[in-house]
């Protein structure tokens, strides 16, 4: 090692970490760019942007019945039945947000936007059976589609939190509805 | 603490029969003040320390408990006060006990002769920096019994890398000492001080362009000494865990981050007391500030905002630069700064000889170095206007969030 | 045999055993290796994979041909674009589809993005494992800015999903270019300029990168180096330029090599030098295709039901840990018969393996660093 080596080590050392000390020391005259979530989130700043995809969210009265979603979904998390016989219904809908990896797939897939994505992103439970969404109470009629439809101005969240509303609750088994076949026929459950 | 002993004896009219006990229960409040004071001074950097990091991230820092997180290290300690005390299996169980209090007792020694104002020092002794350099081995001690006993091989290896860090980086510490003692003629702390005088350009560290680079080279070996980033390498986290305290939990572990943080503020003092001006007050001399208590109040504060400021540079450093590998390390103890230091002493004793001859000598190389590190400061001021300008983000100056 | 065994049998005297990882702060994800060290400096690192085997390639066998482009996503966690990429220019490579312009240029815009976004990880994780914390959360804070983008541009942060077979599932719009121009401002000359200052230029980085862990260009393209890794070995080779898919061909770049900046050709200053300048490049490819962006169908047609012909093809993009592969075979069914990934991580693994043996320990932290390994692709 040269003389002048030996003095521009020790040039190079110092006037680098002078510049990097200016640098830092610029930060910490600048606004922090993490905010205080949840509790300190200024008023206008939007945490979530839109066309997240969130938490999937059901709305019934939109399905078909199609099963296109149940089919796409890699990794089968959805459970749609629909009783067979003249006058069909959807006799349960199930989402295991759980095993959910959002992405997106079945909503691609659904012909009438009845499955959708949410902006809801935190809805931890203190029992994981409780994150089976089951988005049907009683037996639904499918929904009839209609010729060259716009879909609808949809309040992407109203069923969601709900959902989210009720996580403290006790957990209960949960039971499909059964469906009072007008015409004899048989659901799903009564025939296993 | 003789002579405040002496003052309570006379003021009470005690007879000097009971001298004895006197003097142990003065040493025994100081000994109590020196813990507290150290104590919280640990406790409160490592909050601000966080504070500082996160501001320089842009991220917020810790502000939960109590006023923008102010309470963080109480909560911090009593957590680790109430976790569970792990002496890992087949460890060598006496030494993997007593090795956090090593470390702890080696940095807490150091207050001894750590001047808070020119009366209140535990003991002014005529060797006092001989005295802080021999005292600081215990830490070499704890931190290599530690990285022993605890049976794990990342913590030998930081144990290992510390030892030979430290006893390396004591011999720059000593030698820029030195450079400081030539002049000075005097190895006691408070004389030192005594010898500068208030205004910055009568400290130390202006005194020659031998002691200005004197203060660079301790201040970096100090920082190596107590194995702070850049160099810290027996912690090193991205490689050996943890380094030395990778097994250690519970109180055990905080003893070693005390010792870490108490340390900061010693390295802040010694180099207060020796390169700039320690409790002087510019202006009022020496018998006057000795003899008036506000005059040493105000003296106290003046040395602890010159030794936080130096904190502060510790910190700041800390989050800026990344850390040596230890065969640079080595390097850079001994190729760079040991002959630097040796040159330095050569370089003072020249000045310190000449300045008695020309004594007008002294004051234009006081002044010259001082206007020197003003404009460097400007420089660095205009460097940070710079990068603030070439940056799109707006200015914030509330410190609070 | 165990392989600790086996280790036990070659380790000479004055030699430790040292278990680096699984869990370890620098092993980037669940890495293990096994380090004979003698005192500081190592005799070897022996690295052992396949703690994150998923299987993701057996899955596909089990997957209709949209329904793997989610898991593609798994396989290159920071830098998912080029994974969804390369597996859609397969699939529509056997499908024989042509897919729009406009898609190609969202596909472009998307994949650097994510590159800018993978290299501040790499950058920054690198700095931190040399002790700088600093510019790691520098880094990660644009890094925020680009997340927001792709959460705008497909709905999700990391596991983007965003390639369909034919096109791209969501059209971009003038919020989001705007959003994109706002980054490249402040991007470009701003941030770049403020880290090197801050960290490329530091001399003690430059120390302990320089002359570490030194691939020649032989060496680099025996190992089966890819990317920035042997880019900065000095081999000028990018899909990108070399053999063009997308749009690429359309717009201009320079191919940043190693040139031995501070210290040799391929050394680790060199892998990091290489990386920051990519930066630079995928940012001018972004304003010039921002500007360009053609009008028209995002989605090409595709039946609903992709069932593509018996055949086999491989096609391969230039992400940002090199060239990443698609081996597809088809036999006319729904599923694929066999999807075998390249990816340039493992090869990688290798080379650390022979390279590190005589640095320090310190050193083996910075090769893993600069070779910019993400587990999941090693072991997929
Ligand atoms: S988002 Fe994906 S994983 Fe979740 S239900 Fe839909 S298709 Fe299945
Ligand atoms: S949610 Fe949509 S895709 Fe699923 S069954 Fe209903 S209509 Fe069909």
């Amino acid at each position: 090692m040269s003389f002048t080596n030996y003095l521009a080590n020790i040039r190079n050392s110092v006037v680098s970490i002078f510049e990097g000390m200016a640098v830092t020391f610029s930060w910490m005259l600048r606004r922090p760019h993490t905010v205080q979530y949840p509790d300190k989130v200024d008023k206008g700043h939007e945490l979530i942007k839109e066309g997240f995809r969130g938490i999937l969210e059901v709305d019934v009265s939109l399905c078909t019945g199609c099963l296109a979603c149940q089919r796409t979904c890699p990794i089968g998390v959805i459970l749609v039945e629909v009783s067979k016989g003249t006058e069909r219904y959807i006799t349960r809908f199930d989402i295991d947000a759980a095993k959910c990896m959002y992405c997106g797939l079945c909503t691609e897939a659904c012909p009438t936007n009845a499955i959708r994505h949410t902006k809801e992103f935190a809805y931890s439970v203190d029992d994981i059976r409780k994150l089976v969404l089951h988005y049907i109470k009683e037996p639904v009629k499918p929904y009839k589609p209609v010729k060259d439809a716009t879909p609808d101005n949809f309040n992407a969240g109203r069923f969601v939190s709900e959902i989210v509303k009720n996580r403290e609750k006790e957990y209960v088994e949960y039971e499909a509805p059964s469906v009072k076949i007008p015409d004899g026929g048989q659901t799903e459950k009564e025939k296993n | 603490m003789f002579e405040i002993s002496s003052k309570i004896l006379d003021y009470f009219g005690i007879s000097s029969d009971f001298s004895v006990i006197v003097v142990v229960l003065v040493f025994f409040v100081y000994g109590l003040f020196a813990l507290t004071f150290a104590s919280l001074f640990a406790g409160i950097t490592s909050w601000y320390e966080r504070r500082i990091a996160g501001r320089m991230q842009s991220r917020i820092g810790p502000n939960r408990v109590g006023y923008q997180g102010f309470w963080q290290w109480l909560a911090d300690g009593l957590k680790c006060w109430f976790k569970e005390d792990i002496i890992p299996k087949d460890t060598d169980s006496v030494l993997f006990r007593i090795a956090p209090y090593f470390v702890f007792t080696g940095v807490l020694s150091t207050f001894v002769v750590i001047p808070f104002s020119p009366t209140i020092v535990g003991s002014d002794m005529n060797v006092g920096l001989v005295y802080i350099i021999a005292i600081t081995a215990l830490v070499v001690a704890g931190i290599l019994m530690a990285g022993w006993a605890s049976n794990s091989k990342w913590t030998l290896l930081g144990g290992i890398r510390s030892a030979a860090q430290m006893i390396s980086y004591e011999i720059p510490v000593a030698l820029s000492l030195i450079v400081v003692i030539i002049p000075a003629g005097t190895l006691s702390l408070q004389k030192i001080i005594q010898m500068q005088g208030g205004a910055p350009y009568n400290w130390f560290i202006f005194h020659n362009p031998g002691t200005f680079a004197a203060f660079f080279i301790y201040f970096t070996s100090a920082l190596a000494e107590g194995n702070r980033t850049p160099f810290d390498l027996p912690e090193a986290e991205s490689e050996l865990v943890a380094g030395y305290n990778t097994e250690y939990s519970g109180m055990r572990f905080l003893f070693f981050l005390f010792a870490e943080w108490m340390n900061l503020y010693v390295i802040g003092a010694i180099a207060t007391a020796v390169f700039l001006g320690g409790w002087r007050i510019p202006g009022i001399a020496y018998e006057v500030q000795a003899a008036s208590l506000w005059l040493q109040f105000v003296g106290f504060i003046i040395f602890l905002i010159k030794a936080l400021l130096l904190v502060n540079v510790i910190i700041w450093l800390r989050w800026t630069l990344p850390r040596l590998r230890i065969d640079q390390l080595m390097i850079m103890c001994y190729k760079y700064l040991i002959p630097l230091s040796v040159i330095m002493i050569l370089l003072s004793v020249f000045f310190t000889v000449i300045y008695y001859s020309l004594p007008f000598l002294s004051l234009a190389v006081r002044i010259v170095l001082f206007i020197l590190s003003l404009i460097v400061a400007g420089y660095f001021g205009y460097r940070v206007y710079f990068n603030i300008k070439y940056f799109p983000d707006k200015t914030y100056l509330r410190w609070m969030i | 045999m165990t392989l600790e065994e086996r280790l036990n049998l070659v380790k000479r005297e004055n030699e430790i055993l040292l278990n680096m990882g699984p869990q370890h702060p620098s092993t980037h994800g669940v890495i293990r290796f096994i380090v004979r060290a003698d005192g500081e400096i190592m005799v070897e690192a022996l690295p052992v994979v396949g703690y994150l085997h998923r299987g993701i390639e057996k899955l596909a066998e089990q997957t209709p041909y949209t329904g793997f482009i989610p898991y593609t996503d798994r396989v290159d966690y920071l830098a998912a674009m080029f994974a969804n990429h390369a597996y859609v220019m397969g699939v529509e490579k056997l499908l024989g589809i042509e897919v729009p312009k406009r898609a190609e240029y969202l596909r472009v815009i998307a994949c650097e993005l994510n590159r800018i976004a993978s290299h501040l990880i790499a950058l920054g994780s690198m700095a931190m494992d040399i002790g700088a914390f600093t510019p790691f959360l520098h880094g990660i804070r644009e890094r925020e800015l680009i997340n927001d983008i792709t959460e705008m541009l497909c709905g999700a942060r990391l596991t983007y999903n965003y390639m369909r077979v034919g096109g791209v599932s969501k059209d971009i719009d003038d919020r989001i270019i705007k959003k994109i121009n706002d980054f490249l401002d402040r991007f470009l000359p701003g941030f770049i300029d403020e880290f090197n200052r801050l960290i490329t230029n530091n001399e003690i980085l430059v120390k302990r990168c320089v002359n570490i862990a030194t691939v020649s260009a032989d060496e680099a393209i025996n190992f089966g180096l890819v990317g920035p890794n042997l880019r900065a070995s000095g081999v000028k080779w990018d899909l990108r330029k070399n053999m063009p898919y997308s749009v690429y061909p359309e717009l201009k770049f320079e191919v940043p090599v190693g040139e031995g900046f501070r210290g040799e050709v391929g050394d680790s200053y060199d892998r990091f030098v290489v990386r920051v300048k990519e930066m630079e490049e995928s940012a001018r490819i972004l304003k010039q295709a921002v500007s360009q962006l053609p009008e028209g169908e995002i989605l090409a047609k595709v039946p609903k039901r992709i069932k593509p012909p018996k055949g086999e093809v491989y096609s391969a993009v230039e992400s940002a840990r090199g060239e990443l592969g698609y081996y597809i075979i088809s036999d006319g069914t729904e599923n694929p018969y066999r999807v075998k990934i390249r990816t340039g991580s493992f090869s990688a693994m290798k080379a650390i393996h022979i390279k590190s043996q005589g640095c320090f320990i310190a050193d083996l932290v910075v090769l893993i660093a600069s070779m910019d390994i993400v587990a999941p692709e090693i072991d997929r």
